[in-house]
């Protein structure tokens, strides 16, 4: 099956590579046509485009951004798991939520926005949390009701027949078999919650953080500090999405869907 | 009497359908005894091991357990008191391994207690498993043939040294020389424990069931009742060996088991 090793690394880069440069060829596609929407002539686009990256400001927005997306989404993890594993594991938790949950999960997350803002104060860091919340806890729920609901019997019974307590069978047992779903619903949540993190930010009162800044930019024509925003979003995802998978494959190595790669 | 099964009754509804699985049935198993069972597929032997296993309760009559030594100490079908001293090999073994452990902390997992103590009874069953010649000390149930897993599973139950080791056809898909190699594995680990674990095993093949065995019992009919039991005195302390399995004792066993077997068949 294998054919030397250096070979499959070699295309491997090579295949990189040219996804790369496919991005960049998007990316210089969007900003000529921005280019040609200013008035600026390309040397100061690209210069501006390139000491926003040395904007403090960027910076301290990202961060405020990735602190609230991470408050939302932890309460959305928290939260997702310990519903969804009442309603895998407990028959009359399952029936009385499942209406609730199907209902509720169903509402776009951008028209939760305008309740919340109904709702909840509008100032502040809470309403942007709890947006980020809603949206991501879904998957979450829903994936690990699903993968707590499908332990094969058998696990639990050889629990039992080795005298574990009902707290050990669920521990040692329930949990473990349950985790690669979760992280699995984690992962997906993990993208709304970003999405939604900017979404907020947009929606919702801010003076701050990357929502924010992207449509200030956009909205005051400066087209190159926006793009660089976007950029940074992008890079955010990607490193999360990837450290996530990193995660992933080191905590639920032995599941068959990771054994590949 | 140790396991005393008196007027057991266990029934399924498949839809409107109910199918009896046992009703009525009696019997008792002395201390450390290594009973066989043995009968038709779809008697009712799974049934009634995981009954004993406390893993399924029965419909009617009682399962009793009373530890050797301590007759305050009783174990009955309810409250699924019988997991605290029973453990089922279970014949779907390839489900029954937890993907994420290895044969290693497989056996750990089993071992009631910590310490030196632990690590010896780890290091003794993978010596005598022999994980370490075969690498699967530390490999995962995932990348084990049918064989290995089996091992992997029987070395589990071992290691929680049950009082009452129950074993749904154990070794069913090993090869001829694993096969033997584990019938006397198990016969020794019962052999030599204090005290002997009360031992049911469910096989269909009677060489396994003569080699191993003090008692046989035959299930029979629907639903099912004794149909023989055979108390194989000869048998108790013969080392086993390959001399032992061509010798008087265990042709004459042999023989009236598969009469007891063929009689079962006459009938149905």
């Amino acid at each position: 099956m294998r054919e030397g090793k250096s070979a499959v690394t070699l295309r491997d880069a090579l295949h990189s590579v040219a996804g790369a440069l496919l991005l960049a060829i998007v990316f210089a596609l969007v900003a000529h046509w921005l280019m040609e929407k200013s008035d600026w002539g390309v040397g100061r686009w690209i210069r501006q485009f390139f000491d926003s990256f040395a904007d403090v400001g960027l910076w301290k927005s990202l961060v405020l951004t990735l602190k609230r997306f991470l408050e939302g989404y932890v309460c959305a993890v928290v939260l997702g798991s310990v519903l969804g594993l009442a309603m895998g594991r407990i028959v009359t938790a399952e029936r009385v939520l499942a209406l609730p949950v199907n209902a509720l999960r169903t509402i776009p997350s951008a028209a939760v926005v305008p309740f919340s803002l109904a709702l909840l104060p509008a100032a502040g860091d809470g309403i942007k949390i709890f947006i980020i919340a809603y949206g991501s806890i879904w998957p979450v729920l829903l994936q690990v009701a699903q993968g707590s609901r499908d332990v094969d019997r058998m696990l639990i019974d050889t629990g039992r027949t080795l005298g574990k307590s009902r707290w050990r069978v669920f521990f040692g047992v329930v949990l473990p078999a349950t985790l690669p779903a979760a992280l699995t619903g984690a992962r997906v949540g993990l993208g709304i919650g970003l999405l939604l993190a900017v979404t907020a930010e947009m929606l919702t009162p801010s003076d701050a953080g990357l929502g924010y800044l992207i449509l200030d930019f956009e909205r005051s024509f400066h087209y190159p500090q926006m793009v660089v925003a976007v950029i940074v979003l992008a890079a955010v995802g990607a490193s999360l999405d990837w450290g996530f998978r990193r995660i992933e494959s080191r905590l639920v190595g032995w599941h068959h869907g990771h054994s590949r790669r | 009497m140790p396991l005393t099964i008196t007027q057991l009754s266990k029934q399924y509804s498949l839809g409107a359908q109910i199918i009896p699985v046992t009703s009525n049935l009696n019997l008792t198993v002395e201390d450390g005894e290594f009973v066989v069972l043995m009968g038709r597929s779809g008697v009712g032997k799974t049934t009634l091991l995981r009954m004993l296993a406390g893993l399924d309760l029965p419909d009617a009559g009682s399962i009793r357990y009373i530890r050797q030594g301590d007759e305050s100490f009783v174990c009955t079908q309810n409250e699924q008191s019988m997991t605290t001293v029973a453990t089922l090999v279970f014949q779907e073994y390839d489900r029954s391994l937890l993907p994420w452990q290895s044969a290693k902390r497989a056996i750990e997992w089993a071992y009631k207690g910590r310490g030196d103590q632990r690590v010896a009874k780890v290091e003794g069953l993978i010596s005598e498993m022999q994980f370490n010649q075969d690498g699967l000390t530390n490999r995962l149930p995932a990348n084990m043939s049918g064989g290995q897993k089996q091992r992997v599973a029987i070395a589990r139950a071992l290691a929680r040294s049950p009082q009452l080791l129950l074993l749904d056809e154990p070794f069913g898909s090993l090869d001829a020389s694993w096969r033997y190699g584990l019938e006397r594995l198990l016969w020794e680990a019962w052999y030599h424990a204090k005290p002997r674990p009360t031992t049911v095993l469910v096989t269909h093949d009677i060489e396994e069931a003569v080699f191993l065995a003090t008692r046989i019992v035959v299930l029979q009919g629907k639903p099912a009742q004794l149909a023989a039991d055979l108390n194989l005195q000869a048998n108790r302390d013969a080392p086993r060996t390959l001399e032992m399995r061509e010798s008087r004792d265990f042709c004459e066993y042999r023989k009236q088991v598969r009469e007891a077997l063929h009689s079962e068949h006459n009938h149905a």
